[in-house]
């Protein structure tokens, strides 16, 4: 019994940490209509500057957390929301989600090279390691009172101000209807500001805590979100109350998955994702969030090149490595052999996201299924293992898609990040699977030509590559193609033409998991051999970025954007010990650009090239004959 | 001599390419009840958000109380005595009744809270029962009477009102109009916007006629009947 | 029997009353107008008929079938097509994609062959859209997206055809070319049930007129006695003192996420 009470107050005050962390992410939610993936981040953040403060700085307690809580917290929130997020229109959900991604993949950034992991931190709160209470022969610690008592504290608190103060019902309001807002004389950007305010400075309180009871640590911290995002689901991002029945329900779950479950073998790696597991369920299983219905923005048309264009470029890439690849060797040779085949993989974001409009943030995990089905089914190389890769991933994209048929943009998102992190801990992680050993992939083998030799390898992947771009973009010009811009701007208006969408969307993902699972088998031949560091669940949120920043709807993306991730740590040699994290950087920060640009690097730069060489615009007032404009208000989405 | 409450010399409005109002031309007198007509499309509501400050105009001058008000945001308006009513009900749907009466108070310094509630019950008893209902469930007529609640409390200088009977039965709309009619007696300057033209008419000292994003007539009731039922079609 | 039928259909949501036990039909080879103040449900009843609202009670019927539980696309494949009051063009295709694509997913399902370029052509020509074919659908003026709009509905080669609102943003001029279009597609066989506020081109061109007041089917009949009815004046033109309805209450203009989607 004494063991049963020690669990439950143990799961209660981290239920207590996951409560106050989620509420900062509904607050943000419902108070400006924007889901922060950055979060947990920010709490990161914070968490190490209080021990900068703390323990390094030896300042006293209370000005450290009032520091933190009351004047660094809300000014990185309003910062964030003034200098990016204000900028990102509120219906572009996808574009939304990226900035965010980038905004947390930038802080983990700067938190690797502020505070280098190279050295342990510890932190404890107020009091010494050894001050405790004894519950029912439990040795009870000040700091989990406290975060309970603190929870609790946080709950009443939010409580008073949204219904009890005009500035609290105010920032419930202005998320309904901002110009309302203001003819009522409210100010919604103010309000917005202090939603970031409020939400930041919880996540701080939250990251503060969790780093105080566990390790200070930037991956686990930011990922603390995970968690939260599971209690804010089951509150449906609107209830408080159930936000905290949640989190405690994810803490209680800890606390006794811990103390009365063996966990070994398979069950090695269920408790860091048992936040996870969690969410996934709760996704897949709860009627879907009422998200905001609105308008999103047509996104601008990119221009297509013809089929003549794409292959006479894709000649020109091979024989581009042709050339290249005598002059590469050693690891250079290595990570751009590396990239070119990623950059094949990264094609299933180009199809899936760029044409498609849906975001998955597993394409590593897919890669990973695609090495390890060539590593078994492709003896001495045979491509017969590539084609089961890439049936197997279509077969897979289907069943991924099922679930994804309910789910809409942000659900998916959060869907495909738990099935990533699952996927890593209970499969990847397997001694079977790639866990304990390395997994040996075979160079692939064709008829007449034997790849085993680097640039001989290159010359190929790159042919591969150009091959598959083109498809790509043959579908982008076909049906298909205009059937997914059709779904993306309109899914009402299809599904009234008789189209069934279900089958869209499962033939969208087959194919694009189809194409990951491939790259990914190709990537694991490239390397001969892959462990599951190849394949961390991280990577899928640098390869999403990447291929972003250089134009999600522009297949060439995908080959710039793998290549810059497999030599960025080229890069990194050349730098100082301090600024290993380049990847984060370059994803993170390089992602923010896309607050600009949303058409990516490679659009824009091709449209600016055209304004300067072609004097006509393309569709000037004379190709449209003059008939006046009679527009009912109603009817044009307001500017 | 007091200067016209609302005047526009040739403002034009446009939706990124598309243009709405081409050039409007209007005269305001203050503490008179204007009615601004014409069919769906024609730019009524278009012209009141310019005039609110909910958008801005592309061309052309707009003077409230002679001051030129172009580019002025609308909550800077709204504090400084523009009370407009938008169309599709002026209330926060996910608010109670009382919490919608506590976000007006930003329209007026000193206002409390409790004499917006008084004020408010007082005249429409009704929303006093329900104070504590979501206003979004409330009917359609009592959402209205919430709406225009924030003309009565914060006694702005200058009221618009977006198609007040939208969808309302007769009984509650001729209530709401006897609301406007005393605001307007007792001095209130009065923009309405109306698709029913026999209701507006009633009670208006001046209407204008808007087609197609200009004024195409303007004059008073008397001479404004047969006008009115050209543009409306359906019967005369 | 007519094409369309709807039984008795009411919509409540949220305690007020967007429909009201209305029933409406519409021929083939007639078009039918649907009119009535801003508010009064019109839109409603079309999301109904095509699947995009659940009728809190009554029944749809498309040529004697009862399709009220059929999902959104398996209705539109028995024939009914539509357009909608805000837009919902294809914004990022151009004018002819818009109506390729139309064509395209009749392609997938239906079981007769044609040729999609050559079906795309001809409303292409029909429609008048020829000169604006290659402009990307979201430059266009209000008037020509919604001749888009039309032309792509027609692509579907639907036997119903549900219009709300087309002629919004058209001048005179466009109205009556307009018109006499609906009444050639009418000439084909088609129902067409059509929405507007435009009280010339509903007079001149509806054989049958039905009259919504508050989710309520207050009237029908001819143009000429719709026109004559007291209760449309009513309605139209607003409060007269003699009539004391209660105050049924209704809801603000809603924005319907199209539930049936999910």
């Amino acid at each position: 019994m004494n063991e049963f009470i020690g669990l439950t107050i143990a799961g209660i005050s981290l239920g207590a940490i996951y409560a106050i962390a989620a509420s900062g992410l509904v607050v943000t939610y419902t108070t400006s209509g924007v889901f922060n993936f950055a979060h947990g981040a920010i709490g990161m953040v914070m968490a190490f500057t209080y021990w900068q403060l703390r323990v390094s700085d030896h300042w006293a307690a209370p000005f450290a957390l009032g520091l933190c809580l009351l004047i660094i917290a809300p000014a990185i929130g309003v910062l964030l929301q003034r200098v990016l997020i204000r900028h990102v229109n509120i219906n572009d959900t996808g574009l939304m989600l990226v900035v965010t991604l980038a905004i947390l993949v930038a802080l983990m950034g700067i938190a690797f090279t502020v505070w280098p992991q190279t050295t342990g931190r510890n932190l404890s709160l107020f009091f010494g390691a050894n001050r405790h209470v004894s519950i029912a022969g439990n040795r009870v610690s000040y700091e989990e009172l406290i975060s309970i008592v603190l929870a609790a504290a946080v709950a009443g608190g939010l409580r008073l101000f949204f219904y009890n103060t005009r500035l609290g019902i105010a920032m419930r309001g202005v998320v309904d209807d901002r110009s309302l807002m203001a003819l009522n004389g409210g100010r919604p950007a103010s309000l917005n500001a202090l939603s970031w305010m409020i939400g930041a400075a919880l996540g701080a309180l939250a990251g503060i805590l969790q780093a105080s009871t566990s390790a200070l640590d930037v991956l686990n911290l930011t990922l603390l979100v995970l968690n939260s995002f599971a209690a804010a689901m089951l509150g449906r991002l609107r209830s408080l109350p159930l936000t905290f029945a949640g989190a405690m329900v994810l803490g209680l779950a800890d606390a006794y998955v811990t103390g009365y479950v063996n966990l070994s073998g398979w069950l090695l790696h269920l408790r860091p994702v048992l936040p996870t597991l969690f969410l996934f369920i709760v996704l897949l299983v709860l009627p879907a969030v009422r998200l905001r219905a609105g308008v999103a923005p047509v996104a601008k048309a990119t221009r297509v090149p013809s089929a003549r264009a794409s292959l006479t470029t894709g000649a020109l890439l091979v024989v581009l490595a042709a050339v290249i690849a005598p002059l590469l060797h050693g690891t250079v040779l290595g990570n751009v052999n590396a990239g070119v085949s990623l950059g094949i993989g990264a094609l299933s974001i180009v199809l899936l996201s760029g044409y498609g409009g849906q975001i998955s943030l597993s394409q590593y995990t897919f890669f990973g299924f695609g090495a390890w089905i060539f590593a078994h089914t492709g003896h001495g190389g045979n491509p017969v293992g590539l084609l089961v890769a890439a049936l197997a991933g279509a077969a897979l994209g289907a069943v991924v898609a099922l679930p994804a048929l309910r789910l809409r943009g942000l659900e998916l998102a959060l869907s495909t990040l738990a099935f990533g992190q699952l996927a890593y801990y209970l499969f990847f992680l397997q001694d079977s699977v790639m866990g304990r050993s390395d997994l040996v992939v075979p160079r692939l083998h064709l008829p007449g030509l034997s790849l085993e030799n680097n640039r001989t390898n290159l010359i190929v992947m790159t042919a591969i590559f150009a091959i598959l771009a083109a498809g790509v973009l043959a579908i982008r010009r076909g049906p298909f193609g205009r059937l997914l811009n059709a779904t993306k701007d309109s899914q009402a208006a299809c599904a009234t033409l008789g189209l069934n969408l279900r089958i869209t969307k499962i033939a969208l993902f087959s194919v694009a998991t189809a194409l990951a699972t491939f790259g990914g088998a190709l990537y694991g031949s490239t390397q001969h051999t892959v462990t599951s560091d190849n394949f961390q669940y991280i990577q899928s949120l640098f390869i999403v970025l990447i291929v972003y920043i250089w134009g999600v709807s522009t297949p060439g993306a995908a080959l710039a954007g793998a290549l810059s991730l497999s030599l960025a740590p080229q890069i990194a040699i050349h730098l100082p010990t301090r600024f290993t994290a380049v990847t984060y950087f370059m994803t993170g920060f390089g992602a923010l650009g896309l607050v600009l640009r949303p058409e990516g690097i490679i659009a824009s730069t091709g449209e600016r090239f055209r304004e300067i060489f072609s004097r006509s615009p393309r569709f000037g007032p004379s190709s449209i004959p003059p008939i006046p404009a009679e527009v009912s208000h109603a009817t044009v989405a307001d500017a | 001599m007091i200067p016209p409450a609302i005047q526009l010399i040739g403002m034009r409005a446009a939706y990124g390419r598309i243009e709405v109002l081409r050039g409007v031309d209007l005269l305001v007198p203050a503490g008179t009840l204007f009615a601004l007509l014409g069919p769906n499309g024609a730019g009524k509501t278009t012209t009141l958000k310019v005039i609110d400050g909910r958008h801005e105009a592309s061309a052309g001058c707009v003077h409230i109380a002679g001051q030129h008000v172009n580019g002025v945001g609308a909550d800077s308006l709204a504090r400084a005595g523009v009370c407009s009513i938008p169309e599709g009900r002026g209330i926060f749907p996910n608010l109670t009744v009382e919490e919608n009466l506590k976000i007006m108070t930003y329209g007026r310094s000193g206002l409390s809270a409790s004499d917006v509630q008084d004020k408010t019950y007082t005249r429409f008893p009704i929303l006093g029962e329900r104070r504590k209902q979501l206003s979004g469930t409330l009917s359609g007529g009592q959402q209205q009477m919430l709406a225009i609640s924030r003309a009565v409390v914060t006694d702005p200088s200058l009221l618009l009102v977006d198609e007040l009977s939208m969808g309302l039965a007769p009984l509650v709309v001729k209530e709401l109009y006897d609301v406007l009619g005393q605001l307007a007696a007792d001095g209130m300057t009065v923009l309405l916007v109306e698709q029913f033209a026999r209701t507006a008419l009633a009670i208006a000292d001046y209407a204008a006629v808007l087609v197609h994003g200009r004024v195409q007539d303007v004059g008073q009731p008397a001479d404004m009947q047969d006008v009115a039922g050209a543009y409306l079609g359906a019967a005369s | 029997m007519p094409l369309l039928q709807t039984l008795d259909v009411s919509v409540r949501f949220g305690g007020v009353t967007a429909l009201d036990t209305v029933s409406i039909d519409a021929d083939s080879g007639k078009v039918t107008g649907l009119i009535g103040p801003n508010g009064a449900g019109k839109t409603t009843i079309f999301n109904v008929i095509t699947g995009l609202q659940s009728p809190t009670q009554g029944r749809v019927m498309i040529d004697g079938s009862d399709v009220t539980s059929l999902p959104v696309h398996r209705r539109a494949r028995m024939g009914i097509a539509r357009t909608f009051q805000r837009l919902e063009i294809f914004g990022s295709l151009t004018v002819r994609e818009n109506i390729q694509v139309a064509a395209e997913i009749r392609r997938r399902w239906s079981r007769t062959r044609f040729d999609v370029d050559a079906q795309t052509d001809e409303i292409v020509d029909r429609i008048g859209l020829d000169r604006v074919a290659d402009a990307p659908a979201n430059t266009l003026p209000t008037g020509l997206a919604r001749l888009t709009e039309l032309g792509r509905a027609l692509a579907a080669q639907p036997r119903l055809l549900l219009l709300d609102e087309p002629g919004s943003g058209l001048d005179t001029h466009e109205s009556e070319e307009f018109g006499r279009r609906l009444g050639e597609l009418a000439g084909d066989g088609i129902a067409v049930l059509l929405v507007e506020h435009d009280m010339d081109l509903i007079m001149e061109v509806c054989d049958w007129i039905h009259v919504l007041d508050f989710g309520i089917h207050i009237a029908q009949g001819t143009a000429d006695e719709v026109r004559n009815n007291p209760k449309v004046q009513e309605a139209y033109l607003g409060a007269g003192d003699e009539i004391i309805e209660p105050d049924q209450g209704h809801p603000a203009d809603p924005t319907i996420e199209f539930e049936a989607l999910r």
